[in-house]
């Protein structure tokens, strides 16, 4: 199979690419994990937005969601994956080579 | 503006690059000063024991001459680095610095006491202080308990927890030996149990996710 161009948009992770999703990732990258509330807090959107962006996650194995109770009170805990942490990584580099590809050739 | 784009890319590159989880790569290490450590809480506890027929001060140079061995051969030791950003994450990083901390803690101690005791020596012809060389073994036990049980936490290794709990077990036992020729056996099993065996096993795991 032949090797995608770097402008090939097809290449760039669809499951990432969301806007909320992508806001998920980043912060995830870093922090590893974060409860719901932060979640909701950091990427400023409802509950309901934020949930099916995290199933979309979940279900590519980007994150794992654990459930729990702290003081009688529902805990949700989203963690990034390694496959999610390679998977980052991976859209990064795509996004790198895209921009890189875009710019004119310099003179050196 | 692409160029302030792709330096962001990079700096978010590096902060997921941190995170990732690999393989911890001071197994060699920590097997080479195990050894070393065993090696001269034995000569040292031979020595005590009458079964060398060596003037006292040959311990200063067991201990400071393999030492200083180790730390040349340990700079040499080959690294296994197939997988992009292996030793820079938060894991190898946290456990470098603990082990390094606890190594100058330890070697400094040692010479202190060494340079007092002489010292005293010198002033009051009493060798009293040479006693405070029965800490070094529980000081050691307890570097290796801290550095074990913080590298397992840094690097989300739990198989190292329990070595760090054996450690911790010989701090009471080679203090109860303390001044006893039996304190420098219980020093070189101890280090052998503690160091070798995990760093066995760390290096299993590197060998393995670097196969991987």
């Amino acid at each position: 199979m032949a090797e995608p161009s770097s402008l090939d948009y097809r290449a760039i992770d669809d499951v990432i690419h969301g806007r909320v999703r992508l806001a998920v990732m980043a912060y995830l990258s870093g922090a590893r994990s974060a409860d719901f509330g932060t979640l909701r807090a950091k990427t400023g959107v409802t509950d309901g937005n934020l949930s099916a962006n995290l199933r979309k996650l979940e279900d590519a194995g980007y994150v794992r969601i654990d459930k729990s109770f702290v003081d009688r009170r529902p805990l949700t805990t989203v963690s990034l994956t390694d496959i999610g942490r390679e998977a980052w990584i991976a859209y990064l580099d795509r996004m790198q080579l895209m921009l890189f590809a875009g710019q004119p050739q310099g003179d050196g | 503006m692409t160029e302030d784009t792709l330096a962001d890319l990079a700096r978010l590159r590096a902060i997921a690059e941190e995170g990732r989880r690999m393989p911890l790569l001071g197994g060699r290490h920590l097997i080479l000063w195990g050894a070393v450590v065993a090696l001269a809480s034995s000569l040292h506890g031979a020595l005590v024991a009458d079964l060398l027929p060596l003037p006292m001060i040959a311990a200063a140079f067991f201990w400071f001459g393999l030492t200083a061995a180790a730390a040349f051969i340990g700079r040499s030791l080959p690294m296994i680095r197939h997988m992009r950003g292996a030793g820079n994450d938060v894991g190898n990083r946290v456990e470098r610095s603990v082990w390094q901390m606890g190594g100058a803690l330890l070697w400094l101690t040692g010479l202190g006491i060494l340079a007092a005791a002489y010292w005293h020596l010198h002033q009051t012809g009493k060798p009293d202080l040479f006693l405070l060389f029965t800490m070094m073994p529980p000081l050691t036990f307890g570097v290796y308990a801290i550095a074990l049980r913080v590298s397992a936490e840094a690097a989300s290794l739990p198989q190292l927890k329990p070595y760090a709990l054996i450690s911790l077990g010989f701090v009471p036992v080679t203090l109860l030996l303390a001044g006893s020729v039996w304190q420098f056996g219980a020093m070189a099993v101890g280090v052998l149990l503690v160091s070798v065996l995990p760093g066995r096993m760390m290096l299993a795991l590197e060998k393995g996710q670097a196969n991987g």
